[in-house]
């Protein structure tokens, strides 16, 4: 007996080739398009020397960049952190906020911080995290810095703690072995720009 | 003279292996997977104690979620197992795989145009009604292809779209557990794992992708049934519940009613109220046919009154087994009204004539303890 022709379902005799096929082309034009539409747009922003962007959750983190550096809009969001590109190098500030379990310490923040990178070294990228070492900014006391490779990338990692330990902004510095050094001062310049709201407040 | 059937010949498989649909089904999925697999493998080693967490909450999830699917979704009985896997495997690979690489390509479209305040606020409500809604639908419409016994009416559809949607969000939970976890900065992961679970299935679950999935799903099934409509109105009716699951979805991911009791409960029970009001509009409307049909083979003679009152619920049906012995006397009626629903269901779309079901009535007698099987329904 002719099962489509009776079993009350209008998806019958041709319709079975032509409706599957349909629902693939629809979704791989969809993809396609979505694939294109970026291309015809601008990747980055460039910012004036001087913006402050404020950042994280309650927007209470800000960073300054100085002259030359473009914003990646597709690796930032104002909640989860910025990426600014010069040239090579790349300064990627993320914000971390502490709202399940309170870190023991920021030796635990930089632990953490590694086992994020066990995420890339499962992909298949090659990082080399060094050991850290005390580091305070103009604004943050009691963080942390160390070396950082990433496959051909070198630079440096960071871990800048708010005072009452409930959030924390973490940062690669990388760039290829002999880029500009008054790039990377401009880079180190985002990093000691870094601040909490209250240390602003305080200072 | 017409053979009578056998039963078994009218309680086919749903699923026909040698569909295109099948296929691309298992396609879809097997691409969806490997796309999954290459973000989520490498969070899962890195964090082994959150990928534990996850298979356990969401392991129990998958129990509850298709136990209550299936028992509470669909009037009269729950949709065949086949058709079951299939709609979760699409949802949880297929869908969620391909979304993870649309929205990524949409996120930066809305990232690239817009300021980082307004893209950070509206991307995911411009990214996912679109790409997760298609992508989920796409299942349910493939579904309606692999057989034709899959989906014949709107209840088939809803069903079937609220298990696409499960597997979804199941899957989706899944990758936000590790997500939780890298936003935390990797401190603490099975904390932060468990209180992305709690968000998201013990707060909000209850009025995500499997309500929105199976609204969208009900416009599918009413599409694809022989109702006998026109095809105009079939179209409208499934392009509106499309588009009504794109709201719920638009809403559910908005920055409007964001942060305390709205947007914590209010947006989840806003989805789950509109599901509730298309879940008893659909099913009366299948009961209302349901009890047709029952009447006009009660009237021809096929089924008895008393077994056509006891047929249209699982309770009911248990409830008339019990009243003969355990044994060969109760498998043999147990078998009888396999083959009366499989005929009743057959009839639930109202196009083709009444007499198109002879073969299933030839069953339901052939099926008759003390009737003599002398052919098949095949003619």
């Amino acid at each position: 007996m002719d099962d489509f022709n009776r079993a009350g379902n209008a998806v019958h005799g041709a319709r079975r080739i032509w409706a599957p096929l349909a629902v693939a082309g629809a979704l791989l034009a969809l993809t396609a398009v979505e694939g294109l539409i970026p291309k015809a747009l601008p990747a980055g922003e460039e910012l004036p020397a001087g913006t402050v962007i404020e950042f994280g959750n309650e927007r209470d983190v800000s960073a300054q960049v100085g002259e030359g550096w473009i914003l990646d809009k597709d690796a930032s969001s104002l909640d989860s952190g910025l990426t600014f590109v010069q040239g090579d190098v790349s300064v990627q500030l993320s914000y971390i906020g502490f709202n399940a379990a309170e870190p023991d310490g920021v030796e635990a923040v930089w632990q953490g911080m590694d086992r994020v990178f066990d995420v890339e070294r499962y992909s298949g990228v090659a990082v080399d995290l060094g050991e850290p070492t005390e580091f305070d900014t103009k604004w943050i006391e009691g963080g942390l810095t160390g070396t950082l490779q990433v496959d051909n990338r070198i630079g440096t990692a960071f871990v800048l703690p708010a005072a009452d330990g409930t959030e924390a902004v973490e940062a690669r510095v990388l760039g290829p072995l002999h880029a500009r050094a008054e790039v990377w001062d401009s880079a180190m310049a985002i990093i000691d720009s870094v601040a909490f709201d209250d240390e602003e407040q305080q200072a | 003279m017409t053979a009578i059937a056998r039963p078994e010949t009218a309680v086919r498989p749903a699923v026909d292996v040698k569909s295109l649909a099948l296929w691309a089904m298992i396609a879809g999925s097997a691409f969806g997977l490997w796309n999954l697999g290459k973000s989520m493998l490498p969070m899962a080693l890195a964090f082994p104690e959150s990928a534990v967490l996850n298979v356990a909450v969401l392991g129990v999830c998958l129990v509850v979620g298709v136990w209550l699917a299936r028992r509470t979704m669909r009037p009269v009985q729950a949709p065949p197992w086949s058709g079951t896997w299939l709609a979760l495997m699409w949802g949880g690979f297929a869908a969620c795989g391909l979304a993870l690489l649309m929205n990524t390509r949409t996120f930066s479209i809305w990232s690239r145009t817009f300021d980082l305040g307004t893209a950070g606020d509206w991307s995911a409500a411009l990214t996912a009604p679109l790409n997760e809604e298609v992508a989920k639908i796409a299942g349910v419409v493939l579904l309606a292809a692999v057989s034709t016994r899959l989906i014949r009416s709107a209840a088939d559809g809803l069903v079937y779209g609220a298990l696409v949607g499960f597997g979804f969000q199941l899957v989706e939970n899944f990758l936000y557990g590790f997500n939780g976890a890298i936003m935390a900065g990797g401190v603490e992961p099975f904390a932060t794992t468990l209180q992305t679970l709690v968000v998201r299935v013990g707060l909000t679950g209850f009025g995500s992708h499997w309500a929105m999935t199976a609204v969208a799903g009900a416009g599918i099934g009413y599409l694809v049934s022989n109702s006998g409509r026109s095809a105009a109105r079939r179209v409208w009716v499934a392009l509106g519940c499309l588009l009504l699951a794109m709201w719920m979805h638009f809403l559910f991911d908005s920055p409007w009613f964001d942060g305390g009791f709205a947007g914590a409960i209010g947006k989840p029970l806003f989805n789950f109220v509109i599901l509730l009001v298309v879940f008893f509009t659909v099913r009366r409307g299948f009961r209302a046919r349901w009890a047709q049909v029952s009447a006009e083979e009660v009237a021809a003679g096929v089924l008895s009154e008393d077994e056509a009152r006891g047929l249209s619920r699982r309770r009911s049906r248990r409830r008339y087994l019990r009243a003969f012995r355990p044994g060969p006397e109760r498998e043999a009626q147990r078998r009888l009204q396999r083959v009366q629903l499989a005929l009743l269901e057959e009839r639930v779309p109202e196009l083709p004539p009444f007499e198109a079901a002879r073969p299933w009535r030839d069953a339901v007698a052939a099926a008759r303890p003390g009737t003599t099987e002398v052919g098949s329904a095949a003619t």
